[in-house]
């Protein structure tokens, strides 16, 4: 008896040894650009250190300068903001444009690629036509404003404005979202909708009572992923409009960009990272916790 | 045993691929220990942009005694070409030499060059903004420039405009300036004669005082029902065309500071929110925000480019620096260039890109003759006729301004202005001084100063909050 097990054993062993040597590449790849790179970040973000000199350690000096530091706070209002407006917005949009797009209507294919086009736009073309429309020059809004008789506004160029601008053209690019959303709908058994039919439920019933709760969990998930997402968009501040006006589009990953490449603050901008991590984390599982009072998930 | 022997197989020939791939830069280092120079460079060449070039990527790998001298810079187009024949001329005329000549796209050049240092592969000669040219200094990687000329018997001092010496207050020169550019202002003679307002002074020793050039603004600006500031009815939401652009910018704001006896610091923190400081900053921001002479700072990104504004006759003044002549000059050849109008003194700005030499270079004797060849006007003339020289004689003497400045590109009003104005009134600007000067101007200056133009702040309460979260990051002069 025990001869057999042995013999097992070793024939689970010597599978286990080619079941390693298969995940090896995998996992020699993700200890090399990910665990690494990770553990690296986190020890230089108790250093001071700016690429050109050894790094010194200051213990947990970076946070705490963080923490008073107004610029710093400052970009966490904004990117909270930008998260808030954002979100929810164009979740919001992507579930309206997915249930139109789930309509029996002419020409549906035409048109959900219509919606879909401006999420494969890359971000930085994007951002190119979108300068245009803001223009307060000659910008294709503020022509349309002039043609109506407003006063013309200065769109990105003020600093109460820019969040919202930058939030409009997330919305515009949630085609991606909206297809998620168009698949959750066309796994929502249509005899559940016939039964809010037969008991006299109109259009609004069925969308609260049965389409809502059918799909929250994919509403859960792109809440998670926009969350996650919109905590660290960069490209639209970067190009557009170089975080200002008086930094008000100084996103959380601009600002840690500029400390790490131009200004060479290694060990603050790890702590920013860490700070960002954690920051996500906590997000996430407060989503998670929530999701148990929401997210309906069958049985 | 077959499945077992796939996976055996299988599992090898990736691990080994993976290797190669990791260890091909090391094994060539390591096999080729003629050349470790050459190694180096094809190193780099791979941490470069797509926009690197690489003078020695076509020539035969260095032999014994050969030695590879690499350039970054952030060049493109003409200048870049003008270098890089530079780099071809040295190598002829040096045999043993290479010159490794890169560019790095400017957007993303600190961001490379910071990476490239981090790495142990510091370039022998670079470029350095001058917001972070003494960093370096400071760092120990570019070297101290001071004793290597001193040695030659070279006074930098007597040699060099000021201005072109990136000195710190100890003595120590990290660097020079190469290709220098200074603040001019540009003006549309056509509308000044339409107006039949006079042209703003081109005498260096005295140029138009700020009231008066604010005077001349108000005749030139016109709405579209040829309404001017001041007059009932102007529409300054219809402006057809501009007095000026608001310069803004905190390098203009610097020149000014300086003609006002002022200054954005001093050793111990902000002096902005002095009378002089004030004064500019109100100036500044009442060509828009009163008299209506100039669109609001805030949104100048926006506006057309200025040579197409120059051009269509929508603009009369634009104060900028030299090195957008020839981008003006090119739509509006007969541009007039004037001296900046002056608060209590004439000035103007010089700055440039620091030419650095690294510290750790093996070769430090052949790359200083290099970056003497390279950095000085008398031996390298390829940044003529897109900068201007750092040396004094060219200043002084007419026809040697000439040779740089060519007339048939730069016009009269050109070589009326510069010369002179180089010599006597061009300072270097606060960002080359300050210490942490790239985070203190973009991220404190300019978005407190944002506040101001946007009539969010009177200019007094946004150097007292500018005055409160600065002194957190200011850490003194160089």
């Amino acid at each position: 008896m025990r001869k057999e097990h042995k013999k097992m054993s070793l024939a689970a062993r010597r599978r286990n040894v080619a079941g390693y040597l298969f995940i090896a590449p995998a996992l020699i790849g993700m200890s090399l650009f990910y665990v690494f790179p990770m553990l690296f970040s986190f020890g230089t973000s108790f250093t001071d250190w700016n690429l050109m000199t050894t790094p010194s350690f200051v213990g947990g000096d970076n946070y705490m300068e963080l923490m008073n530091d107004s610029v710093y706070l400052k970009s966490i209002r904004v990117t909270f903001y930008y998260t808030l407006l954002a979100v929810p917005l164009s979740n919001i949009y992507a579930l309206l444009m997915a249930m139109l797009l789930n309509a029996k209507i002419r020409g549906r294919s035409v048109v959900r690629t219509i919606f879909y086009v401006p999420s494969i736009v890359p971000a930085v073309a994007s951002a190119g036509v979108w300068m245009y429309i803001f223009n307060p020059y000659n910008g294709f809004l503020n022509q349309i404003f002039l043609q109506l008789g407003f006063d013309p506004k200065m769109w990105i160029y003020d600093s109460k404005q820019v969040i919202p601008c930058i939030v409009a053209m997330a919305i515009w690019a949630a085609g991606g979202t909206a297809v998620i959303y168009l698949a959750a709908l066309q796994g929502v058994p249509s005899e559940l909708h016939e039964a809010v039919a037969i008991d006299g439920g109109n259009g609004l019933h069925k969308f609260f009572y049965i389409t809502v709760p059918m799909i929250s969990p994919i509403i859960f998930y792109n809440l998670i992923m926009g969350v996650i997402n919109s905590m660290q968009v960069f490209t639209q501040g970067y190009i557009m409009t170089d975080g200002g006006p008086n930094n008000g589009s100084l996103f959380y990953v601009l600002l840690l960009y500029r400390r790490a490449f131009e200004q060479t603050k290694m060990g603050t901008a790890c702590a920013m990272a860490w700070i960002l991590f954690f920051i996500l984390g906590i997000l996430t599982l407060l989503n998670f916790a929530l999701s148990r009072k929401w997210v309906y998930y069958g049985g | 045993m077959k499945k077992k022997l796939s996976a055996v197989f299988l599992t090898a020939g990736m691990v080994l691929g993976l290797t190669a791939c990791g260890g091909s830069g090391g094994g060539n280092a390591g096999s080729d220990t003629s050349a470790p120079e050459n190694s180096e460079a094809s190193e780099m060449d791979a941490g470069q942009s797509e926009d690197s070039s690489s003078e020695s990527a076509e020539a035969a790998p260095a032999g014994d005694g050969e030695i590879t001298i690499t350039v970054v810079d952030w060049n493109t187009g003409i200048a870049s070409d003008l270098q890089k024949a530079a780099c071809q001329e040295y190598m002829d005329s040096h045999p043993g030499i290479i010159i490794d000549h890169q560019t790095i796209a400017y957007e993303d050049y600190n961001t490379k060059l910071n990476t490239l240092i981090a790495a142990g592969q510091t370039p022998d000669i670079f470029y350095a903004s001058d917001l972070y040219a003494f960093n370096y200094g400071e760092q120990g990687v570019s070297q101290d420039l001071a004793p290597l000329y001193e040695a030659q018997g070279v006074d930098m001092k007597e040699k060099f405009l000021s201005p072109a010496i990136y000195e710190t207050a100890a003595g120590e020169v990290y660097g020079l300036a190469y290709g220098v550019v200074c603040t001019v202002m540009y003006y549309d003679k056509e509308i000044f004669d339409a107006a039949g307002v006079e042209y703003p002074s081109s005498d260096p020793a005295n140029p138009d005082t700020w009231d008066e050039w604010v005077e001349k603004l108000k005749q030139i600006t016109v709405d579209q029902n040829g309404k001017h500031p001041g007059e009932e009815g102007f529409n300054p939401l219809a402006t057809k065309t501009y007095g000026t652009i608001s310069p803004s910018w905190y390098y203009h704001l610097s020149t000014f500071l300086h003609s006002n006896e002022g200054a954005f610091f001093d050793e111990n923190g902000l002096t902005l929110g002095n009378e002089e400081g004030l004064e500019v900053i109100k100036a500044v921001n009442d060509l828009a925000a009163v008299h209506q002479v100039a669109p609001t700072p805030i949104a100048e990104d926006a506006l057309p480019t200025v040579a197409s504004m120059f051009k269509e006759n929508q603009l009369g003044c634009y104060i900028s620096g030299s090195y957008e002549y020839i981008d003006i000059a090119e739509e509006n050849p007969d541009i007039g260039i004037a001296m900046i109008p002056m608060f209590k003194r004439p000035a103007s700005i010089a700055w440039a890109a620091c030419l650095e030499m690294s510290a750790t270079t093996e070769h430090p004797e052949e790359v200083f003759e290099f970056f003497r060849w390279y950095a000085e006007a008398d031996t390298n003339p390829c940044h003529v006729a897109s900068n201007l020289p750092n040396e004094y004689k060219y200043y002084e003497d007419e026809s040697l301004f000439d040779i740089w400045m060519d007339p048939s590109i730069y016009n009269d009003d050109f070589h009326a202005v510069v010369p002179a104005l180089m010599a006597e009134y061009a300072y270097s600007p606060e960002m080359c001084t300050v210490k942490n000067a790239g985070q203190i101007f973009d991220e404190y200056v300019a978005p407190q100063l944002d506040k101001v133009w946007m009539g969010e702040q009177t200019p007094e309460d946004a150097c007292a909050e500018l005055a409160d979260s600065v002194g957190a990051v200011y850490s003194g002069l160089w």
